[in-house]
């Protein structure tokens, strides 16, 4: 048996001599994220759809204010802005009322008041100055995980306000009264969310595109329709707070233009994916799948396919943790990591759990 | 306004947050606020309205009221306030604030108000 610690490079050159091993690190590295990231509704499906980056959302939450971020998307020659992204909820927006009892008794309310729609809007590799405009529609239908929903968190939350508000009204003893209160209920949040985190929740999301040529919402031009995109993701418990699964599945409907005769053709995919992760003091355990079909796909790309990987992972003592990872894929290795190869399955001695089984 | 009537205050809350307030006055010449009023969201007769009487006030006291919310990270919240003598409304003093929380959750609406 070849037994040797190896860097990331020479990991990585192993694995792609070795006969049938593939490395899939589970967690806290960027590969991972991107492996997992299949399992989390996007928090902007504009934003998702479009490929942009979500680094400053503007949230309005007046008609003026939203009145105002749009006049301030366009440029004085009527050109969109790059990089834009926005986030309302139609139900508050509105000047709809739920109060929190409302909340805490009507998932319907709750879905209503959560219900967000978002626009974004990305540069693309066009050289036309061209913009792609996206827009999208998030429900979350249910969520138990939700600490809002949960009246004996929320009435301890309120004790926890009403005990630390200041005597007197000067800046300055509300600033430290305020967080005082801030820090006291972000820890009884994280205490709850690690009691609940994977508690029952479903969403639904949508969203479609446009391509702006020269970034310009007029006049209206042929083929500047995107498509689009619509994402299901649900979570149930396993073992009381031990585990949890999560599932989803997205379907994407784009148009395809050819550059050698302009013909349009409708592009169909299907995403598919879940994961199972299991978690005690002592051994933690981690499964997960995604797969995808195409109508059409592009040249050198397979139609279906699937990808898969499984991690173990047991405390050998007080800082160490050992895992061990198989999979369809290989996965970028961090560069911190002390890997042993053994026949094709990756080791690694880690002095924390990679596999953090609770809240996000 | 009459100032040789009392005034009552009334709070309410329409977003699905946990709220605690404190009103504060002050009377011209007093060195420091007095406390007048404190509550949470679960303290309420009708809906999430909430109503404390203060005074009488001479005119140009000040009243301050202090609001936290609670919630979810980045959601809308909305309250209204409102003063009122023998259940009138008085025109002016009626106020309105939406905004949304921050990354912990956490708000605060503090706002002054000169009774003239």
């Amino acid at each position: 048996m070849n037994t040797a610690i190896l860097s990331r490079r020479a990991l990585a050159f192993a694995l792609l001599l070795g006969p049938t091993g593939y490395a899939a690190h589970a967690q806290d590295s960027q590969a991972a994220q991107q492996k997992t990231a299949p399992y989390a509704m996007p928090e902007l499906p504009a934003v998702t759809f479009v490929g942009g980056q979500a680094n400053s959302i503007t949230r309005p939450v007046t008609p003026r204010a939203l009145a105002t971020e749009l006049v301030n998307g366009v440029d004085s020659s009527g050109r969109v802005k790059q990089g834009l992204a926005v986030a309302v909820t139609p139900f508050a927006l509105s000047g709809g009322k739920v109060t929190l009892t409302e909340y805490q008794n009507s998932w319907f309310k709750a879905m209503l008041y959560n219900a967000q729609v978002s626009a974004s809007t990305v540069r693309t590799a066009a050289t036309n100055g061209a913009t792609d405009l996206g827009v999208g529609l998030r429900l979350t239908v249910y969520d138990a995980s939700d600490p809002m929903r949960n009246k004996a968190y929320t009435d301890s939350i309120s004790n926890i306000l009403f005990t630390t508000l200041p005597t007197q009204p000067d800046d300055a003893a509300v600033a430290a009264a305020a967080n005082k209160a801030r820090a006291k209920i972000v820890a009884c949040r994280k205490r709850w969310r690690k009691a609940n985190w994977n508690k029952p929740s479903f969403s639904l999301a949508s969203a479609g595109g446009w391509r702006l040529n020269e970034s310009k919402l007029i006049p209206d031009s042929p083929n500047r329709w995107l498509g689009w995109s619509s994402w299901a993701s649900g979570g149930v418990p396993l073992f009381g707070t031990a585990g949890q699964f999560i599932g989803q599945v997205r379907y994407t409907n784009q148009r395809r233009v050819s550059l050698a005769d302009r013909s349009i053709q409708a592009v169909h995919q299907f995403d598919y994916g879940g994961r199972l992760i299991l978690g005690t003091a002592l051994l933690n355990f981690s499964a997960e799948v995604v797969g995808v079909r195409r109508s059409s796909p592009l040249p050198n790309v397979q139609k279906s396919g699937a990808e898969w990987a499984g991690t173990v992972e047991f405390r050998a003592t007080e800082g160490i943790w050992i895992s061990t990872s198989v999979g369809h894929k290989l996965a970028v290795v961090d560069e911190a990591t002390s890997v042993v190869v053994f026949g094709g399955l990756r080791w690694e001695f880690n002095t924390d759990a990679h596999l953090k089984v609770g809240p996000k | 306004m009459d100032f040789s009537k009392p005034l009552t205050v009334t709070i309410s809350f329409n977003s699905p947050h946990a709220v605690s307030y404190r009103f504060w006055y002050k009377k011209p010449g007093d060195a420091k606020y007095t406390i007048f009023a404190t509550g949470t969201d679960n303290e309420y007769s009708t809906s999430s309205m909430h109503s404390h009487v203060v005074g009488p006030l001479p005119s140009g006291s000040e009243l301050v009221y202090l609001v936290w919310f609670s919630g979810n990270e980045y959601t809308a919240y909305a309250m209204e306030l409102a003063l009122s003598q023998e259940g009138v409304l008085l025109p002016g003093y009626g106020f309105s604030h939406r905004d949304t929380t921050d990354s912990d959750g956490f708000a605060q609406e503090k706002h002054t108000i000169t009774l003239v």
